[in-house]
């Protein structure tokens, strides 16, 4: 696996401000897409910006592709590092028409091969026709399209995206980042996508790297991320979560839905994490839980509901719920949870 | 780095502050024999007169500013988009010219009152025209449009909606133009008066044309008179004080009133058609005001020129009009570079890091626009006179060195227009945001293809428009230049002043002709930055 980027304990802290990145050790595989992700404030943009070259770390080390970009003594300025930016706001040339935009950085070349190359951009970003154009004349969904082929023109190693669809407004968030992934796919360059939205990095990345307080907490696919959180914080910011006191031993806890199955071994006291879509429900006069609260989505049905002990869970089910509230019901959990030890009360 | 840009910023704004600091530490030091001796003799009058002429003229401005604005917001007759911009033109007339054209026409010797005494006889009633009432009435067609502008823009911007459910809870057209749109607008009217009443607080040679006696007025006569220095400063102290207080008066106007309209694209006002002797009276109206304020003075120069040209009434050395000419480019040119390049560099050091003292320092560096220009007049003098003595001893006050020097003057120009310039320079740096620079550099630009390829091309129609704003004002500046010209260095504007306070009225309409022509161009940018600023989204 070669690598595209590389970073090794990254600090960074800004000066009369919080600590932004705390010793940051990530890597990015050649033509893989990886989302940093993370509430605002986890230093995610921050680790960008520092990729890009537009803040210096404070120690640590980076790579982009074979070369270091920076560490002690080592400096390349992010004209030299052949790495994209697309910002949130896309931060076009208003000057500039689409085409100067897209074409800023070919300014080297002959001008046959400019022009074959800014009609390919246009081209690959569905633009055709609109090169004269000036960015103020177009939607906001435009606009980050132009910021998009800006950025790939001079074929950099690596684009980085600033939260690049935040801006838009949902019906045109969904289709604008499907087209945007399969541009960066086609082009088969090195993506890191910065973003809070969980959605957005569980469906677009081959890898997440999620960060809390400015450490990377747990990298690895979208999968392993979800279904087995390394900590309790990702467990909570990713999905949502309901948590069983219970008690742990030989692979398996008992809690209070019975004994469960765990995908890794603990021992002791935990707590055990079930998504809402592992618990299955049946209607049982003897059940142990009742029906609280339906709350109806239109694709799935969440249900409230409570046990002798007063616990709440929730409970996700595809299409509609077929309970009513008040119904007393079975609960089951389907496949392997997590556990994490029990954090001692102070 | 940091600190050679903190350094400069501070330094600049002390410099650029340091002749009002001048005149405001007089304060610590007022001789009490001499405000006595002012007190007994023409204060009173000059206070009382000041203060008659601002109201009047404040007053006047408010009613027609407001009523134009209006009458070409809330209606619609024919020949409204014309006329609602031609409305702006007064103010390319100085107060200067067209008091010397209106006293001309209306004063004892013109033609009006001796028609009059033709038909009636020696005995014909005539108004005063050398009178506080003469000089507002002047004063007021020239600035009202500093209202007139402010208000269209206000009304212009409240929403239909709110209107409309004016209308709904029972209020009448004029009931909600009352009750609802003037109070909304407030803010705006109170700027636009503010900015007519510093005028008039530095106008003063207009006022002397009529007779008036103000405190700008005042520090010109002892300044002239006896070359009073410690007089002229007491009361330009006086004057700083009634421009600050002024300035104070204006925030607690406006107070806490930033009322904005619901929702972003808000749906304007829409203008009631007019129909036959309503549209005649509304558009009669507004060509009344156009003809007394440019119209017909516009006309009465261009026949004094003419006749000028062909029969002068003056004798002028040849070539004499070309010097004055070529001064005035040379001045306001430089005044106009070294004051946009100023403001530039405040700009860009003021967003620098984005502390709080740096906003306000650069806020406290350009505070000279509300400054009357007397009082820069006598701070700059005095500045540069203790230089002067510092520098180079007792022995050289008889030969001032920078005092009477194009230094001297164009500090003046700097202190005076700063503010002017740096409007323009910062909206124009504000269009380059970090990212775009952030984005250039990304794309493989360094610092001179950012500076290039992005600065230059997004801040140069800013600045270019700030540089012709300051370069109109110097243009047609009175008492900056009176004070600090260096000898022999005679503008446009001290010609036209110095002929028609001889009553060379004839004579002094070629320079007031030209300063009049060249004063319509920043009329347009004006217009035209107004209406991009409507059509923009």
């Amino acid at each position: 696996m070669t690598l595209a980027i590389s970073l090794n304990n990254v600090w960074k802290t800004y000066p009369g401000g919080p600590r932004a990145v705390a010793g940051v050790t990530l890597e990015v595989a050649a033509g893989s897409v990886l989302a940093l992700l993370g509430p605002s404030g986890c230093g995610k943009t921050t680790l960008l910006r520092l990729i890009a070259g537009l803040e210096r770390p404070d120690q640590g080390v980076i790579q982009v592709g074979e070369r270091t970009v920076a560490s002690e003594g080592v400096w390349v300025a992010p004209e030299q590092r052949r790495v994209g930016l697309v910002f949130q706001e896309g931060a076009l040339f208003p000057h500039l028409t689409v085409a100067e935009n897209i074409g800023f950085a070919l300014n080297g070349r002959p001008r046959g091969a400019r022009e074959q190359r800014l009609a390919a951009l246009l081209a690959l970003v569905g633009l055709e026709g609109l090169g004269s154009r000036y960015p103020h004349q177009l939607s906001g969904g435009q606009q980050q399209r132009v910021a998009l082929a800006r950025a790939l023109a001079p074929e950099p190693a690596v684009v980085l995206l600033d939260e690049p669809f935040a801006s838009l407004d949902p019906a045109l968030r969904g289709e604008l980042r499907e087209e945007v992934m399969q541009i960066l796919r086609a082009a088969a360059t090195t993506t890191v996508l910065v973003t809070h939205d969980q959605e957005e990095a569980l469906s677009l990345a081959d890898q997440i790297a999620l960060m809390l307080d400015g450490r990377v907490v747990q990298h690895a696919s979208p999968f392993v991320i979800y279904d087995r959180p390394a900590t309790r914080a990702v467990a909570d910011f990713i999905g949502a979560a309901n948590w069983l006191p219970g008690h742990a031993e030989d692979g398996c806890a008992r809690c209070a839905l019975g004994i469960v199955a765990l995908a890794a071994p603990v021992q002791g006291p935990v707590d055990v994490l079930v998504r809402p879509e592992q618990l299955c429900m049946a209607p049982d006069p003897a059940g142990a839980w009742r029906v609280q609260e339906i709350r109806f989505f239109g694709h799935d049905t969440l249900v409230t509901l409570v046990g002798d002990t007063g616990l709440l869970l929730r409970a996700r089910r595809l299409g509609q719920a077929h309970v009513s509230a008040g119904t007393s019901v079975q609960l089951q959990v389907c496949g392997a949870v997590s556990a994490f030890p029990r954090e001692q009360e102070p | 780095m940091g600190y050679v840009y903190r350094l400069l910023l501070i330094g600049l704004a002390a410099v650029i502050m340091a002749p009002l600091l001048l005149v405001a530490a007089n304060l610590l030091r007022l001789d009490a024999t001499n405000w006595r001796h002012l007190w007994e003799t023409r204060l009173p009058t000059m206070l009382l007169q000041t203060t008659l002429l601002v109201v009047a003229v404040g007053a006047g401005t408010l009613a027609l500013g407001t009523g134009l604005a209006w009458l070409v917001s809330a209606y619609r007759f024919p020949g409204r988009g014309i006329v609602s911009w031609l409305l702006v033109l007064p103010l390319a007339m100085p107060s200067y010219v067209l008091g010397f054209v209106f006293m001309a026409t209306f004063d004892y010797a013109g033609p009006v009152q001796t028609t009059l005494r033709a038909w009636f006889g020696p005995g014909a009633w005539f108004p005063e025209v050398r009178s506080i009432g003469g000089a507002a009435l002047v004063l007021t067609l020239v600035w009202y449009p500093y209202v007139y502008l402010l208000a269209r823009a206000a009304f212009a911007e409240q929403s239909s909606v709110t209107l409309d459910a004016a209308r709904a809870v029972g209020l009448s057209r004029a009931g909600a133009f009352a009750r609802l749109a003037l109070p909304l607008a407030r803010p705006s009217l109170v700027a636009g008066v503010t900015l007519v009443v510093l005028e008039t607080l530095t106008d003063f040679a207009t006022v002397r044309y009529f007779n008036v006696m103000t405190l700008s007025e005042g520090i010109f006569r002892v300044w002239e008179g006896m070359m009073d220095r410690d007089t002229a400063m007491q009361l330009a102290t006086l004057l700083l004080l009634v421009a600050l207080g002024l300035m104070l008066l204006e925030r607690s106007l406006r107070g806490q009133a930033r009322y904005t309209q619901a929702g972003g694209a808000v749906q304007r006002m829409q203008p009631v058609l007019l129909r036959s002797w309503c549209a005649a009276a509304a558009l009669g109206m507004c060509l009344l005001v156009l003809a007394l304020a440019f119209g017909l003075p516009a006309t009465q120069l261009i026949a004094w020129t003419v006749a000028e040209t062909r029969q002068p009434t003056l004798p002028t050395a040849d070539g004499v009009a070309w010097r004055y000419i070529g001064v005035t480019l040379a001045l306001a040119g430089g005044a106009a570079l070294l004051t946009t390049l100023v403001a530039l560099l405040l700009a860009v050091l003021g967003r620098l890091e984005g502390r709080r003292w740096q906003r306000v320092a650069v806020r406290l560096a350009t505070s000279g626009y509300a400054m009357p220009g007397a009082v820069v007049g006598v701070g700059v003098l005095t500045l540069l006179a203790t230089v002067d003595r510092a520098l180079f001893g007792d022995e050289f006050s008889a030969a001032l060195v920078l005092t009477g020097s194009l230094t001297g003057l164009l500090y003046a120009y700097l202190v005076r227009f700063l503010a002017v310039a740096y409007g323009s320079a910062d909206a124009s740096v504000e269009k380059v945001t970090p990212r775009m620079v952030e984005a250039a550099r990304c794309l493989g630009a360094g610092r001179g293809r950012i500076l290039w390829g992005v600065y230059t091309p997004l801040v140069r129609a800013g600045l270019l428009a700030g540089a012709i704003l300051v370069f109109v004002d110097v243009m047609k500046e009175l008492p900056v230049t009176l004070m600090l010209r260096p000898f022999g260095m005679d503008t446009l504007a001290i010609w036209t002043y110095m002929l028609a306070a001889e009553s060379y009225w004839q004579a002094a309409a070629i320079p007031a002709l030209l300063i009049v022509l060249v004063g319509v161009a920043p009329v347009v940018l004006l217009v035209r930055a107004g209406d991009r600023g409507r059509v923009a989204p």
